[in-house]
């Protein structure tokens, strides 16, 4: 499968402050690949975040060594109005992302910004509004959106600019549980659609069942690169403290340490509930209560 | 607490819908040269009440107006207290701290009141029934700088974002049991400062993340830009800017001749 | 809680609206807070949950009905007593830090309350220390990361000497390590000092962890009141709220372990109750 980003040896840091944010990160994405980015509060995500789209260096200067592709583009070749056509991005805060006053003309500015056909724009509109889930929402005044349907409408309007690639900085945090259950079906749907992805977020529960790798950042670095099963089916006592495991991994864990469960359990809900299920049944196993013990 | 993103509110309204936007453009600064070539209260007052009018069809919320009217009056009041006192012109009528207050003085003063009136209400008026993606598209249309139309759109669209945060920012300090309603002058500019501070920062923080939401979409990255609003010119925004040109001659004409006109002299 | 005791702070049937025209955004509340009471307030956006805790130290004041502060209408405080009494953090620590450094911002809320110099130090420092800051005093708050600013933003009002604190969202886009660090402080807090803490969260496992209280809100009212492992457990409530019940609460769901002798809503007690089922 063909490449859509290529990250080669990079090391960034801004101009106001000497301390290296990224630091020789070399990583690479295939079309159609969901990949999560984690790491602790200010290791560089979006820092990262803006190289890829190549904000950084063209609207945000800084020192960049190294470089980095999309789409066989090298970022510093071109400017950052060049590349919005082949990578798309949406922020945190769903309020100072949004410039139409409403639903269409907020999908429209960016291909009204690549002079695009106002026909040609219009026609791509329902298929995107569908796929995010605001498809009676076209005429809707976007003050009146909720954080999560403002949010769904960014991923839409930077669809609309036909990117290969789609980068969510955090793009749940500042929403309550159904604002992001609501972007994670979005992000189900683009998964299905084909859409390479690039994902960051706090929440590794959610991210869990949707992306196909996982990139972890510490101090800058990039220290490993797995997939979203493996990460979890092994033993991370005392490593990456500053990531929440979520409760069924804990779960899962302590009943390892009880001798319990034999290996490391699924960490995705359904798949764990099966598995319980299968000890719950196998309870008085022989084996398996040699292994346990009397309770 | 709701609040739209800008002034404007879409309505199904004739000078919504119907009118192009360089006509309303057109017809704002009309209704500006007329408001100045008249400074008699009469036709000012024939003006402010057709204004009305427009108004009401324009489906202009009842509050707004109602907010209007007493801007209006508080105009001419603070008009009709400054005017007389330098207005010689027109039969005496009283004496006041040793000058005499005269007929045209205070005619004037209400004239001059109610054509700044005139001025607030038609800009509110345009405003209210011109989104600014059309003002940005009819800039476009007439050859002029999109990007300073884009400004005027997304300035207008920060407006309400920094109020949410000034509201907020005073809240929490109040929180902090910092009283605004008390206190001398020196005193409160110094309680200012609590929020003059985070607010500085926090403008800055959005205004940046808007220019680099705007940039991540290619704004400016192009020399033209299209637009889907459509402005378009009809028969019926040539009949409506024809009919201002005539009102615009008509009213060179009186001012030649001094209709309308109470004082010759004063603009 | 101690019903036989005043409560500290009582909404009577509160309602509230902006004003005339626009519907009530919080509706007949009937809600007591106890002296040490750790309460956290549940609900989705617009469910009123802000509304409601902006009533507590009286930013917001009832439409219809009262809340009384230690027995007085909130109306009749002065906000300079309020302020004595009841801290409220904002979400953002960034609406309230204005200071040129870390000192002199938890040293601006005790000194405008008018204490004396010496209880303004005493109170700031021991404020820094509680929240691991002292170490940065000297530093501007701009060099500090989101989780030291939100620490900050806690410390000064720490430092006026409130005995109520009404956080909204303190662990908003904190790593595990920022969440653990604020929520430590904030039960330690409560259980040392008996400070009340109202908190309002979307982290329902944070709730499950360290909050002994759950009011939970939809659409303006209360729907559920009570000790945080029932009313996580209120399936009913709480599809109707639109929030899901911690996920160890779902797997104890799924697998029928909820059988009313016992209550799942941590990990530890999933995993209890499953040792003991086999």
């Amino acid at each position: 499968m063909s490449q859509s980003v290529r990250v080669e040896k990079l090391s960034f840091h801004y101009n106001n402050d000497t301390r290296w944010i990224l630091k020789n990160v070399s990583f690479e994405i295939c079309e159609g690949d969901v990949v999560g980015i984690v790491g602790p509060s200010g290791v560089g995500k979006s820092t990262l975040c803006y190289c890829l789209k190549g904000i950084i260096p063209d609207v945000i200067p800084g020192n960049l060594v190294g470089n980095v592709w999309i789409d066989n583009i090298n970022t510093r070749q071109v400017s950052a109005g060049k590349i919005a056509e082949h990578i798309g991005i949406v922020f945190q805060d769903p309020e100072s992302q949004i410039v139409g006053l409403t639903v269409e003309e907020e999908l429209a500015f960016g291909p009204e910004n690549m002079e695009e056909d106002p026909a040609e724009i219009l026609s791509r509109m329902p298929v995107l509004l569908d796929l995010v889930g605001l498809g009676t929402f076209r005429r809707q005044e976007t003050y009146k959106l909720s954080g999560g349907q403002k949010q769904r409408l960014a991923i839409a309007s930077a669809l609309m600019m036909h990117p290969k690639i789609l980068i969510l900085d955090e793009p749940t945090s500042e929403l309550d549980p159904v604002g992001r259950e609501e972007v994670y079906q979005a992000v189900r749907n683009l998964k299905e659609k084909g859409v390479t992805i690039i994902l960051v977020d706090h929440h590794i529960e959610e991210m869990l069942d949707v992306v196909d790798r996982l990139l972890v950042f510490e101090d800058g670095m990039l220290v490993e690169d797995s997939k979203p099963r493996d990460f979890f089916q092994r033993d991370l006592t005392g490593k990456y403290t500053w990531l929440r495991r979520p409760q069924v991994v804990q779960v899962g864990s302590m009943l390892h340490s009880a001798g319990v469960a034999k290996g490391f359990m699924n960490p995705l809900e359904e798949e764990f509930i099966e598995e319980l299920r299968e000890i719950l049944a196998s309870g008085n196993a022989p084996d398996s209560v040699a292994a346990g013990g009397e309770r | 607490m709701p609040s739209g993103y800008s002034l404007y509110i879409d309505r199904p309204s004739f000078l919504h819908q119907k009118i192009d936007p360089r006509t309303k453009t057109f017809m704002l600064v009309a209704t500006f040269v007329l408001s100045l070539l008249f400074n008699g209260p009469i036709p000012l007052a024939v003006m402010f009440g057709l204004l009305l009018a427009a108004s009401r069809w324009g489906m202009v919320p009842w509050p707004l107006v109602r907010v209007l009217l007493m801007t209006g009056i508080w105009f001419i009041a603070l008009s009709v207290l400054i005017w007389p006192w330098y207005v010689r012109e027109g039969s005496d009528l009283f004496r006041l701290f040793g000058v005499w207050i005269t007929s045209d003085g205070v005619l004037f003063g209400i004239a001059m009141g109610l054509r700044v009136t005139i001025m607030v209400m038609v800009a509110t008026l345009w405003m209210f029934t011109t989104s600014p993606q059309k003002i940005t598209a009819s800039f476009l249309k007439m050859g002029l700088p999109y990007k300073a139309g884009m400004a005027v759109g997304s300035s207008i669209r920060l407006v309400p974002l920094i109020a949410g945060e000034w509201a907020t920012i005073v809240e929490a300090q109040r929180s902090r049991g910092v009283d605004y309603s008390q206190g001398g002058l020196l005193s409160r500019a110094k309680k200012s400062v609590q929020i003059l501070g985070p607010m500085l920062l926090r403008s800055i923080d959005i205004a940046q993340a808007l220019a680099i939401a705007m940039e991540a979409r290619a704004f400016g990255s192009r020399s033209g830009r299209t637009s889907i609003t459509e402005v378009r010119l009809v028969s019926l925004d040539k009949w409506v800017m024809g009919f201002g040109l005539v009102v615009i001659g008509f009213g060179v004409f009186c001012r030649i001749h001094g209709i309308g006109v109470l004082l010759r002299n004063y603009l | 809680m101690a019903t036989d005791a005043m409560p500290h702070i009582e909404f009577d049937q509160v309602s509230f609206r902006y004003d005339k025209s626009t519907p009530f955004v919080i509706q007949d509340i009937r809600l007591q807070i106890y002296t040490g009471d750790f309460v956290a307030l549940i609900g989705q956006n617009g469910s009123g949950k802000t509304t409601l805790a902006k009533h507590v130290n009286g930013i917001l004041k009832p439409s219809l009905g009262q809340v009384l502060v230690n027995g007085r209408a909130s109306q009749a405080y002065k906000r300079l007593e309020m302020a004595r009494l009841i801290g409220y953090c904002y979400q953002n620590p960034d609406h309230q830090i204005f200071s040129q450094t870390v000192e002199a911002e938890v040293e601006y809320g005790p000194k405008a309350i008018g204490y004396t110099p010496e209880k303004v130090k005493e109170q700031s420092a021991a404020a820094l220390e509680l929240v691991e800051l002292t170490h940065r005093r000297k530093v501007h708050p701009s060099m500090l990361g989101r989780g030291e600013r939100q620490r900050l933003a806690v410390a000064s009002i720490l430092a006026m000497g409130v005995s109520t604190l009404v956080v909204d969202e303190p662990t908003t886009g904190l790593d595990f390590v920022g969440v653990t660090r604020i929520m430590d402080l904030l039960a330690s807090w409560n259980s040392r000092f008996n400070t009340t803490i109202v908190i309002i969260t979307h982290d329902i496992s944070v709730v499950a962890d360290y909050i002994p209280r759950v009011v939970l809100m939809a659409q303006g009212r209360v729907l559920l009141d009570g000790p945080t492992a029932d009313v996580l457990q209120s399936f009913g409530e709480l599809k109707e709220a639109a929030i899901r019940p911690p996920q160890v609460t779902r797997i104890a769901h799924a697998l029928n372990l909820l059988d009313g002798t016992r209550s799942i809503v941590r990990v530890p007690e999933l995993v209890e109750a499953l040792l003991q089922r086999r």
